[in-house]
This record gives structure tokens, C-alpha cells and sequence, in this order.
């Protein structure tokens, strides 16, 4: 079994096989070697941990992605609307959660939930105006009136289709 | 204000309606004489002949001195009538010069409160542009990394860029990313992976503009292997767009062949060291075409992986 202290200080004691779907923290027990103590992690809360022990521990055994999986790009967009039924509903929190999930996946190295909650934004994007999509993640259109100027110039040719 | 000017008109009616009473009266009474006499015609000849009827004109003084009377009175009355008017008018023209005052003071008023109306809509824009760039800060997704944000971003392109008409890639990715903000923007340019697929459509209309769009689309892959597709086109115009990337073109979908009409480039030869697979939907192609064709392809880069021919 693992320790592992998050940044609230509250201690899980995880399941090696489960825990070892993060390669960071599989790496960090390979140079360490059996221990008795605790891993912190100072980038992840309680909440976002048990989210994240969730997914590993309903992934358990599953072969990991391999390296270069992400190489090929054609690959990984075929898999863009591929979210498991499961993922799907474990992935359904509200935005604050689900980035914050999506940056433990990438502290903690596990490809397959960052995967999984870059899809799940990316599908959040899809068939928004750009409106939409800047009230949907509260984000300020800052373009000067000559960037939006050159946005337009740049899209002109397929508006005057 | 209304009962005030409701009132005003009662007076100014009121007064006017006397005075129009008074000129009725003062011209009902109004005499008309009749001046002609025996003697108004001759007054300076024959005084003997006067003299013999002096009673008579005696008399016709005395009339006149009446008549004198009565047009005194009504001259009076008339200038009594005048005075009024005169007076009235004065005091209408005060209490207009009154209202002009009042009129033109609120008028400095009113640009006053406008003015400072606009400063204040200003501050509460800027107010919100800086509470949403506070909130837009605290957003989860601002705090994603630029990797992180790019993998997203990589995940929105559309499952087949190919068969997206040009009217619609502005509301797609990689375009729809670059228009909302200027972190995305940065983000969205700064990831050629995003840039490597397009379906170039080139014929005459607006050339220039569309050039110029495919160029800075192009531009942005940055020496990574491109997929292209290419519809209808004049393959000379194609050439030149083309010809920074050739060397990048690692895969290539030509549909409508039967628009070479016989003036079929050496497209697949050449032109394109690197490519790996090359898919080729022959429509009506023309006979004329058939010969270099088959040159162009016995000509392949070495490269080559797949060659696949559709009708």
C-alpha cells in the first residue's frame, strides 16, 4: 500500500497497482524503492485525489498508454468523441473540478484521465460561437479593434464565399 | 409644468378674448359721416351766399363737433385697445425671454447630465472589462498550462478537416480557436499540429484573398508534414500557392481530375519528395490525361506507402 498526503494534509492509503497508473508517482517508487512513508503531493487537494483514485482504481490493470501513443495525431483525434460510457459519467463535475483534475492528470502523469478531460473540454468547445464559448469559461474578448480587424482580414476570404 | 402652460394659454386666451370684445364693441360704435355738404364743394367762393345760410352751417359744425366727439372716444378706445395688446405682448415676450432662460439653462443642464451619464457608462465598462478579467484570472482554464491547452485545442479539430467547405472553417478549429482571445490565439498558432490538414479549393474567385489565407494557414504548420486535399482548382494558381510546401506534403487527396483537361501538372512526381500516400478520385477523367497520369505516378518519390484510385 501507498501513502499519499495531499495538499490539505489528508492521507490516503492507496492500492500500489492502483497508484502506479500515475508515472510519476510509479517512477518515484521505482528510485525510492519499498517505503513506509508518505508521499506528498503538494499540487493536489483531497477532493481532486479521491476524483483521481476513482478513475485509477476503475482502471486498474488496464495496459498503459505507451509513449509515442500521442505521436500520431491523426490517432489521437480519431480518438477525440471515444469517452467511455464510465468516463463519461465520471467526468461530468462542475468546470472548477474538472480542470482541476485535468492538471492533477498532468502533475501526476496519467495520460489517459488528462486524456480523457482534454476531450471532454474539447467537446465543450465544438459547435460553440466564439461568444459561447467565452461565456461558457468566463473569458474576456481582449482582441484591440485592429486584432479584430485582422482576424477578419484573415477570414474574409472564406465569408465572401 | 402642463397645468402651468394649460393655465398660461387660459390667460393669453382670456385677454385676447376681452380684447377682441372691447375692438367689437369700439366698432359696432364706429360711426361713419357722411362729410359732402352744399358747401364742401366750393368752401373758398362766394362767402354772401354762406352767409345767407349760416344756421345751416352752424348746425353742420355742431354735427361734426358730435362726430369729432364720438371718433375721440373710439380713437381712445382703440388706443386703450393698443396699450393692452402692447402690454400683453411685453409681457407674453417676458415670460418667453423667461422661458428661453429657463429653457437654455436646462439645456446646460441637460448636456451637463449627459456628459457626466457617458463618464459614468465608460466606468462601468471598464469596471466589467476589469471584474470579467478578474474572473476570466480565476478561471480554472486560465490556469491551465500552454501544453495542456494546446492538447485540448488538438482534440477540438474536426474528425475530417477534408470535405469542410471554406465557409465553414472560420466557425471550426483551428480558425474558431484563434478568435477568442489573444492567449488562445497565441496558443492556437503556436501549435503547427493544428495547421497540418486543409482542403484547398482554388478557382478564379477572389484568388488574392484566398492566397493569402492558405498561405498564412500553411505558414503556420511550420515544416510539418502536411495533409492536403485539393478540389476544384486551375492547377497554375495551385502551383504557385503550393510551392513553399511542396517538400512538406506527405499526403495528398486529388478529386475532380477531369479538370486537368489534359494540362496535368507533374504533380505527383517531382513536385512532392516526401509524399507517402496519394488518393486520386478520377471523375470524367479526360483520355488526353490518361498518358500523364500514368507518367506522373511511374515517377512516385520512393516514399510512396499508398496509392489509391476511386471513380
Amino acid at each position: 500500500m501507498v501513502h499519499l498526503v495531499t495538499s490539505d494534509n489528508v492521507e490516503f492509503v492507496v492500492d500500489k497497482e492502483v497508484v502506479e497508473r500515475s508515472v510519476l508517482i510509479k517512477n518515484m517508487l521505482e528510485d525510492v524503492g519499498e517505503t513506509d512513508q508518505s508521499i506528498p503531493l503538494a499540487n493536489v487537494s483531497s477532493a481532486v485525489l479521491r476524483k483521481v483514485i476513482e478513475y485509477c482504481e476503475h482502471h486498474r490493470g488496464e495496459p498503459l498508454p505507451s509513449a509515442d501513443a500521442d505521436q500520431n495525431q491523426d490517432e489521437t483525434r480519431k480518438r477525440t468523441t471515444d469517452i467511455s460510457e464510465w468516463d463519461q459519467k465520471f467526468i461530468t463535475v462542475d468546470q472548477e473540478m474538472l480542470f482541476e483534475i485535468i492538471l492533477a492528470a498532468n502533475y501526476l502523469d496519467i495520460k489517459s484521465l488528462l486524456d480523457v478531460g482534454c476531450k471532454t473540454v474539447a467537446n465543450m468547445i465544438k459547435g460553440k460561437t466564439p461568444d459561447e464559448i467565452r461565456r461558457l469559461f468566463n473569458i474576456v474578448n481582449d482582441f484591440t479593434p485592429e486584432e479584430e480587424a485582422q482576424i477578419k482580414k484573415e477570414n474574409e476570404w472564406a465569408e465572401d464565399r | 409644468m402642463m397645468m402651468q402652460t394649460a393655465y398660461s394659454e387660459l390667460n393669453v386666451s382670456d385677454s385676447v378674448s376681452d380684447i377682441l370684445g372691447t375692438l367689437q364693441n369700439i366698432i359696432a360704435r364706429s360711426i361713419n359721416p357722411v362729410l359732402e355738404t352744399p358747401y364742401s364743394r366750393f368752401p373758398n367762393t362766394d362767402h354772401s351766399t354762406i352767409e345767407l345760410e349760416r344756421q345751416s352751417v352752424i348746425n353742420i359744425i355742431a354735427r361734426r363737433q358730435q362726430q369729432l366727439d364720438t371718433v375721440l372716444y373710439e380713437l381712445l378706445g382703440l388706443e386703450a385697445v393698443i396699450d393692452s395688446v402692447v402690454s400683453i405682448i411685453a409681457e407674453r415676450r417676458q415670460q418667453s425671454d423667461a422661458v428661453l432662460d429657463d429653457t437654455s439653462d436646462l439645456e446646460a443642464v441637460m448636456d451637463s447630465v449627459k456628459n457626466h451619464h457617458q463618464q459614468v457608462v465608460e466606468k462601468k465598462e471598464k469596471i466589467m472589462q476589469s471584474m470579467n478579467l478578474h474572473k476570466g484570472l480565476l478561471s480554472a482554464l486560465w490556469c491551465l498550462p500552454t501544453e495542456i491547452l494546446s492538447q485540448i485545442f488538438n482534440h477540438c479539430l474536426p474528425e475530417n478537416i477534408f470535405f469542410l467547405s471554406p465557409l465553414s472553417l472560420p466557425v471550426k478549429a483551428p480558425i474558431l480557436l484563434t478568435r477568442i482571445c489573444r492567449r488562445w490565439k497565441e496558443v492556437a498558432v503556436g501549435t503547427p499540429g493544428l495547421w497540418c490538414r486543409l482542403y484547398v479549393e482554388a478557382d478564379d474567385k477572389d484568388m488574392l484573398k484566398a492566397a493569402f489565407c492558405y498561405d498564412l494557414w500553411l505558414k503556420r504548420s511550420r515544416g510539418r508534414p502536411l495533409s492536403l486535399e485539393l478540389g476544384y482548382y486551375y492547377w497554375t494558381k495551385l502551383r504557385s500557392l503550393l510551392r513553399p510546401y511542396m517538400s512538406q506534403i506527405t499526403s495528398l487527396h486529388v478529386h475532380h481530375v477531369d479538370y486537368f483537361r489534359g494540362r496535368h501538372p507533374q504533380l505527383f512526381a517531382t513536385d512532392l519528395p516526401v509524399l507517402q500516400e496519394l488518393a486520386i478520385r478520377l471523375g470524367e477523367m479526360s483520355n488526353d490525361d490518361i498518358p500523364t497520369i500514368a507518367q506522373s505516378i511511374s515517377q512516385l518519390p520512393s516514399t510512396m506507402r499508398s496509392l489509391k484510385f476511386t471513380p
